[in-house]
This record gives structure tokens, C-alpha cells and sequence, in this order.
């Protein structure tokens, strides 16, 4: 097991200072305490080479126990190890092996060009020459950024920049990479490279762990799925788990020749979700009530069947349900 | 990857990180450099106030009891020296946390293996700050021209006493960082540094004897410019032996205020 | 007159929001009850060790001189801003654009919000340090006409914003003003007799002074306000100098104006 967090709590103390001028006057001699269980307990284990998607509404805890797991928070109570260490304890030994790619919080200088901020953490995670330069010239080939990373950061798009950030990330060949919203704002094709990218890092032995709020990211990259939500692990589990979680229903979008009501006779198992007209219709089907094939079958016998597009249940409903 | 290198390589690979800091800090100044330059000259004009209000009272017919014109502004030399050599390399790092504080963006430094004051420092190396120490040198000199050379007992403790001037100001760095993480966003931050600073500049006669001990031993502003001056003048006194430990004392304190509150900030405190 | 109104009503409702906005940041005014208290404390040690043995200095008594330095202060708070600032960080990051697209003069659109920010000002460091100097220092800050103090302050309020406000116009040109800025605020504060009062200067200097409009910022007001005005040797009388210093208003509204048009010539120019 690579990471392992057992029973992690955390609790902040906030401090009430009231609205109406009379309570925060009271405030300045009496201060009222309220705690905040950001974590009521959390527990997960992770080997190495995974990539996780680590979901949730905001304000779930995701944040909070990312920044535990990442060393820059300690928690109330609970363990955590990670390559042996407790991040908080060993804080600099611990963080030399990690990684980190922030969509929203740049990591590189904005007035001169990422090669100079890459030599400065090469300065900062003490790597030799020799190993700097090889790393560096894999990763600039395989994001492409070899000359772009010599113009100043404010020349670059958002979407060169986000590589450039994945570079600075991994110069020190960290063997877990946290990323937070690393494809936010970007266009499809930027989102696409960076995707492969990952996958390719993945592949080579790097666990990665993402948080996001793009479910497509998830979708592509995912193949195990933490969901957090009012401070607690409420999944935990494979992709196509999360999936069949409400049993293993099916979308069927269907467009037939004459007008279609086979959900009337078909009570149960079988949902309208959408009518886009007499023809058209959007139904979700339980397949484990109903047999696929026949239902099918009887569609295209009563209605003529004109068009059919059979999908997964979208993730992002799985979710929603389980966030309720 | 080598996470445990030998001694001397560590001690070599710091000098380098600061090495790479200095290039950084350069190069990101050097972007604007029409402004850098003007910025440059000016940060050292604003500090010629003081002296050239010095200047005005004598010329206008009076004086500081006690001390000659030349005998004023070596004081205030000596503090534009000794802040030229403390702002450049530790007040950056005031501004840099006054951002992250604010942004949320601290966690960046803490995520990496090097300890957070030595990554703020070098991320906050300010070479417009440079203008003092130049202006400082050249002031210090013009002044000790029109003086009787310092002893030699006078010039070991005036380079005692200004390394322990750098040291405070050192400390109020820290105080005014660590203040940030509390009072987040607050950007008068160096201006209540300027408005107890302002007392350091002054030939301790002005204040009573009561306030001279307490600026020599409870927060030692002479220390900053006024005892290395007076050493220089051979003028020794016994509150300024006195204010060698509170000095330490004082650096001490700032230290231990910035780590409580790097620690409270990793608590989540706000 | 109907335009009169309008643009009162507009200058209430800008001063009125931005009064909101900045009650938020209350405790940071709050701050100037330490900050101007002990640079004022650290001139009262000054002056009194250089008034050893002596009546009068530059002109002033012991009690004018701190009387001086306290009426600087207090008026600081009734006038000041950062016009400057503002402007120039609506031009850098491109909001300026939003102004533009107003059926309002910018300018006219800063000056409220200097009248909504320096309203807080009045009654969270204006009166609090005004009281501290009475009770703590006992200096009572007691104009000796107050009919031509306000009229005085009045103005300067006015000429320290144009001041600022063409200073920050200079971001039309300039990428980063920093170095400008600072310098434009190095001579404007020296040369309104904040940190010296302007008698010390030497006289053909005084001469000069006499003519740029930075005395009318703090010089001449704290003058009208301690009751006799003097600069390079003339003596002129309270409301000639503030009549004076009514027509700076008028070269300085010119000037702004002026820069103005270059100004917004060569943003619209770049391409909005």
C-alpha cells in the first residue's frame, strides 16, 4: 500500500462575531466558538500506479483532506502514511517525493520564461544536472513545449501554461502527483493532451490523484472513484461500479416511425426521462428487470424503430443521487 | 532519486538555490526595466528626507544638543546602510506573504522540501532595494570624511553592532510576515513598521533617559543606527553593551512568532 | 441646473457605495490612530531638543511648529487619497474599459468615490487623531479662521486629487507607473512642507515653490489654518492665499483636463 489514511478527523474552531452591531460589540468580550467538523473520519488505501478520482460538492472535505494528504494541513486525529512517511511529520523528506499541479494557482514566475522557473526547482529539489536535463527533455517532447518554454510565461496561452505546469510538477520525478482542476478553462484539444499525458505518466508508474469537478476528466482518466461528501467517504470503488450503482440501467435514446408509449407498458423497469416529440423519446431502462434485446425487439415490431443509441447510466447523475 | 545527499553537496545545493534565486529575481525585475530604473533611484531619494530635514535644521541655525551637523547625519547614514542591506534581502518576503496569505497560495511553498522562510526569502529578493545599500555606503563615507577617524576598537564595533542592526530588522520582517497570516490582507503593514522605525534615526539625547533604555533593551531601535553611528564616534556607553543580547533576544522572538504562526497556519487557523 | 442635480445625485450615490465598500476595511483606518500619533510624537521629541535655548526657529515658536506638524496631520486625513493607484490599476488590468462605456466622466466618477472614502476617513481617523491630539498630546487643532480653514482644505481636497488622478492618467503611456508614482509622491510631500515646514527651504527654493501648485496641498491649508501665511518672505494675507489657491484649482482642473484628452486618445487609439 502506497497511501493509507485510517480514521482521519478534522475539526475547526470558528469564531462567531455575529451580524447586528449589538452582537459584535458582545463579540469583542465574549467570543462564542463554534467547531466545524470539516472530517468526520476518513479511511482509504491506495497502491501505487492507480489513478483516483477524488469527487465531491465543494465544501465536502475533499480540499481539506487533500491538504492533509499533501502535508500542509495536520489533522484533529487519524493517521496517515504515505511511501512510509506521515506527511505532516516528515514534511520535507515526504514532499521531495510528491507533486502537484494546481489549475487554479500557478506555480510558475509570470514575467520570465518556465525554462528559469523549471532551473529554480531543479535548485530547490537539489536534482543533479545530468537527471534534470534527461527528465526535462522527455517532458518538453512529449507536451511539446521545447521552444515555447523559452518566452515568458505571460506570453503563453492558458493552455501551453497548464504544460508547462505539469512539467514543473514532475522535473523531480515525484511517485504521486495530486492534481486539482488541472484542465480548467482549457480547450477540448489542450484538455485531450494534457489527458494523454497523465495516461502516459500513469502508465510509466506515477499514482496519480485527481480532484475536478470536469466529470469528463474522470470518465477518461478514473478508474477508481472516492466520493466525499459532509466529511465522510460515501464511495468508494471502481468506475464501472459507480456506474451500476443504481443497478445496471441503460439510457435509450429512440426515434421511431410512428408514435411511441412503450413506457405505459412497461411500468416497471422502464422510465420516461424525456419526449422530445411523439416519436422521439429518452427512456432509462433497468436491465436487470428487463431483458435489452427484447425490449428492443418490441419497439421495433410496434413502432418501427428509426433510430436507437444505447448509453451509461452518466456519471454525473450517479453522483448527484449520492450527493443527496 | 537521491533524497539523502552528503553533507557538503547539501550545503553546496543551497548556495546554488540561492544562486538561482538572485538570477530569477533579476531577470523577473529586468522585464520592466524603464521602471526598475526610475523605481531604483527613487526608493534611494526617499530616504534622503530625513537627512536633508537634518541638513535644513542645522543650516537654519540649530542643532541636535551635543552633536555636530556631520555628527547627525552619520546616524542616519548608517540606518539608510543598514536598511540597505536588511530590505533587499529580507523584506521581499513581507509582500510575498502579504499575496499568499491573501491568494490561499502559501500551500505552494509548503509543498516543497526546503524550509518555507529560506523559500519566501529567496522568492522576495528585491534588488531595487540595492539603491540604499549604495546610497547608504556613499553617505556613510561623505559623512566620516568631515570626522576624526574611528579607532580600531571603534570600527569592530560598529561591524558588531550593524550585523546585529540587520538581524533586527531582520526580526521585524518576521514579525510584520507572520502579523498576515492573521490580520490577512492588511497593507499597512509598512507603514506601522515606518511609524516605530521613525525613533531609530535620532541621537538618543532627544528621548529621556527612561525611553533610551527602554529603545536599548526592550525593543532596540538604537541599535539599528544610533549605537553603530556613536561607535564609530567612539561615544561607548553602557546601554549599548546591554542592548547586544536584547537584540538577539528581540531576532529570537520574531523566529519563534513566524514559525507559531506557519503553525497556525497549517492547523487551518483562518 | 437640472444637470446640477443630476450630477449631485450621481456624486451621492458613488460617495454612498463607496463608503460601504470600504466599512468593511474600517479596522485598517483604524490603523492611522498608531501611525500618525507616533510620527507626531516622534517630531515632539525632535523639536523640543532643537528648540533647546532657543525662541524661534524657521519662523515658528516651539507650540507653532508642533501646532505645524499636528495641523498637517489631521488635515492629511481630511484630504488625502489614492487616485493615483486606482487609476492606474484600472488601466493596467483593462477594467478601465467598463468606465468607458459609462455615460459618465471617470474623473467625476474618482472624485466621489474620494468624497465616499474620506467621509469614513472623517469619522474613523480624522476624529479619532484629532482627539488623541487634544487629550493625549494637548494640542487643541483649533483653526483661527475656521470660515477660510474649510474653504482652504476644501481646495486642497480638490488639488491633491487632480494631482493624483493626472499622476495615474500617466498609465495611459507607462506599463508599469511604480517608479513615477513613487517619485511624483517623493516631491509632491516634500515640497508641500510635510516633513519641514517650506520657511526652512532656502529662500531662492521658497521662490519656486511659490509657484508650483504642491504648497496648496498641505502648505498653504496648514498655514490658513494656524492664521498667518509666509513663503520666501511674503507675507500675504488668509483669504488672499486661499483666493490663490482657488485659482490653482482652476490651472489644475485645466491641466487634468488636458492630459486627459491625450490620454484617452491613446487608449481608444490602441483598439477598445
Amino acid at each position: 500500500m502506497q497511501i493509507r489514511v485510517n480514521g482521519l478527523k478534522k475539526i475547526y474552531k470558528t469564531y462567531n462575531r455575529g451580524s447586528t452591531f449589538g452582537e459584535v460589540v458582545k463579540s469583542i468580550f465574549h467570543r462564542q466558538m463554534s467547531e466545524v467538523h470539516a472530517l468526520k473520519g476518513i479511511d482509504f488505501s491506495i497502491e501505487k500506479g492507480e489513478l483516483i478520482g477524488f469527487l465531491g460538492p465543494n465544501g465536502a472535505g475533499k480540499s481539506t483532506t487533500l491538504k492533509i494528504l499533501t502535508g500542509v494541513l495536520f489533522p484533529t486525529s487519524g493517521e496517515v502514511t504515505i511511501l512510509g512517511l506521515c506527511p505532516w511529520k516528515q514534511r520535507k523528506k515526504y514532499v521531495a517525493q510528491i507533486g502537484a499541479v494546481f489549475g487554479q494557482k500557478s506555480q510558475l514566475v509570470w514575467d520570465i520564461p518556465p525554462v528559469d522557473s523549471f532551473m529554480m526547482n531543479q535548485a530547490i529539489y537539489r536534482i543533479g544536472s545530468g537527471e534534470f536535463n534527461r527528465t526535462l527533455d522527455r517532458l518538453t517532447e512529449m507536451l511539446g513545449v521545447r521552444e515555447l518554454m523559452k518566452q515568458p510565461t505571460r506570453n503563453l496561452s492558458l493552455g501551453e501554461r497548464m504544460k508547462c505546469e505539469f512539467i514543473m510538477a514532475m522535473l523531480h520525478n515525484p511517485k504521486i502527483v495530486f492534481l486539482d482542476e488541472p484542465t480548467i478553462g482549457l480547450d477540448v484539444v489542450a484538455k485531450d493532451r494534457i489527458r494523454e499525458f497523465v495516461e502516459e505518466m500513469n502508465r510509466a508508474g506515477v499514482t496519480f490523484i485527481l480532484t475536478t469537478h470536469d466529470l469528463d476528466d474522470v470518465e477518461r482518466l478514473a478508474r477508481r472513484v472516492i466520493l466525499v461528501n459532509h466529511g465522510e467517504v460515501i464511495f468508494d470503488d471502481g468506475i464501472a461500479q459507480l456506474r451500476r450503482y443504481f443497478g445496471a440501467k441503460k439510457i435509450l435514446s429512440v426515434s421511431t416511425s410512428s408514435p411511441c408509449n412503450i413506457e405505459e407498458s412497461n411500468a416497471n423497469g422502464l422510465r420516461l426521462i424525456k419526449r422530445l416529440s411523439p416519436n422521439d423519446v429518452e427512456l432509462e431502462c433497468n436491465t436487470e428487470k428487463i431483458d435489452l434485446s427484447s425490449l428492443i425487439r418490441d419497439i421495433a415490431d410496434r413502432y418501427g424503430l428509426r433510430d436507437l443509441l444505447v448509453q451509461e447510466l452518466p456519471i454525473e447523475s450517479v453522483i448527484k443521487e449520492l450527493q443527496k | 532519486m537521491n533524497n539523502s545527499l552528503p553533507a557538503d553537496k547539501l550545503r553546496f545545493s543551497t548556495l546554488h538555490l540561492i544562486g538561482r534565486s538572485l538570477r530569477t529575481a533579476f531577470a523577473e525585475r529586468a522585464a520592466y526595466r524603464g521602471d526598475f530604473i526610475l523605481s531604483f533611484t527613487v526608493s534611494f531619494f526617499i530616504e534622503l528626507v530625513t537627512p536633508l530635514v537634518t541638513l535644513l535644521i542645522y543650516t537654519s541655525g540649530s542643532a541636535f544638543p551635543g552633536w555636530s551637523m556631520q555628527e547627525a547625519l552619520l546616524i542616519q547614514a548608517v540606518y539608510l546602510l543598514s536598511r540597505g542591506i536588511a530590505m533587499p534581502v529580507f523584506f521581499g518576503m513581507v509582500w510575498i506573504i502579504f499575496e499568499q496569505a491573501r491568494e490561499g497560495t502559501f500551500e505552494i511553498t509548503l509543498l516543497k522540501p526546503r524550509s518555507p522562510l529560506l523559500l519566501t526569502i529567496l522568492r522576495g529578493l528585491d534588488i531595487e532595494g540595492l539603491s540604499r545599500l549604495f546610497g547608504g555606503i556613499l553617505l556613510v563615507v561623505l559623512t566620516l570624511r568631515a570626522l576624526p577617524s574611528p579607532s580600531a576598537a571603534g570600527w569592530i564595533s560598529f561591524f558588531i553592532f550593524l550585523f546585529l542592526s540587520v538581524f533586527i530588522l531582520f526580526g521585524f520582517a518576521l514579525i510584520l510576515a507572520a502579523s498576515l497570516f492573521v490580520w490577512v490582507g492588511n497593507g499597512r503593514v509598512s507603514e506601522l513598521l515606518e511609524s516605530i522605525l521613525v525613533f531609530s534615526r535620532y541621537p538618543g539625547s532627544i528621548y529621556s533617559a527612561a525611553l533610551q533604555w527602554g529603545f536599548a533593551v526592550v525593543i532596540p531601535l538604537s541599535m539599528i543606527a544610533l549605537y553603530p553611528a556613536e561607535a564609530l564616534l567612539g561615544r561607548f556607553s553602557p546601554m549599548m553593551f546591554y542592548a547586544i543580547p536584547a537584540s538577539l533576544i528581540f531576532f529570537g522572538a520574531g523566529y519563534f512568532i513566524w514559525k507559531r504562526m506557519i503553525r497556525y497556519y497549517a492547523g487551518g487557523g483562518g | 441646473m437640472k444637470r446640477i442635480l443630476d450630477a449631485f445625485t450621481t456624486l451621492k450615490a458613488v460617495a454612498f457605495v463607496t463608503y460601504k465598500e470600504w466599512a468593511a476595511y474600517r479596522s485598517h483606518m483604524l490603523l492611522s490612530l498608531v501611525v500618525g500619533p507616533a510620527f507626531f510624537l516622534a517630531q515632539i521629541f525632535i523639536w523640543h531638543a532643537v528648540y533647546a535655548g532657543r525662541e524661534t526657529l524657521g519662523g515658528f515658536t516651539l507650540s507653532q511648529m508642533l501646532f505645524y506638524y499636528g495641523a498637517s496631520s489631521v488635515i492629511y486625513y481630511l484630504t488625502m487619497d489614492f487616485a493615483d493607484w486606482n487609476l492606474q490599476m484600472l488601466i493596467r488590468s483593462g477594467k478601465f474599459i467598463t468606465y468607458v462605456l459609462r455615460p459618465m466622466s471617470h474623473r467625476f466618477f474618482a472624485f466621489s468615490q474620494k468624497i465616499g472614502h474620506r467621509i469614513l476617513g472623517f469619522f474613523f481617523e480624522f476624529i479619532p487623531v484629532w482627539l488623541i491630539f487634544y487629550f493625549v498630546f494637548k494640542i487643541p487643532l483649533l483653526p483661527a479662521e475656521p470660515f477660510w480653514a474649510a474653504l482652504s482644505i476644501l481646495f486642497s481636497f480638490i488639488i491633491l486629487f487632480l494631482i493624483n488622478y493626472s499622476t495615474g492618467i500617466l498609465a495611459f503611456w507607462l506599463t508599469r507607473t511604480d517608479g513615477i508614482r513613487a517619485l511624483i509622491r517623493l516631491l509632491r510631500d516634500l515640497l508641500a512642507g510635510v516633513f519641514i515646514p517650506l520657511s526652512f527651504f532656502p529662500e531662492i527654493v521658497q521662490k519656486a515653490l511659490f509657484f508650483m501648485p504642491f504648497q496648496f496641498i498641505s502648505y498653504v491649508p496648514v498655514r490658513v489654518f494656524i492664521g498667518s501665511y509666509e513663503l520666501a518672505g511674503w507675507k500675504i494675507s488668509i483669504p488672499q492665499i486661499v483666493a490663490i489657491q482657488g485659482c490653482a484649482v482652476i490651472v489644475m482642473l485645466v491641466f487634468t483636463e488636458i492630459m486627459w484628452r491625450f490620454g484617452i486618445k491613446r487608449f481608444t487609439g490602441v483598439g477598445a
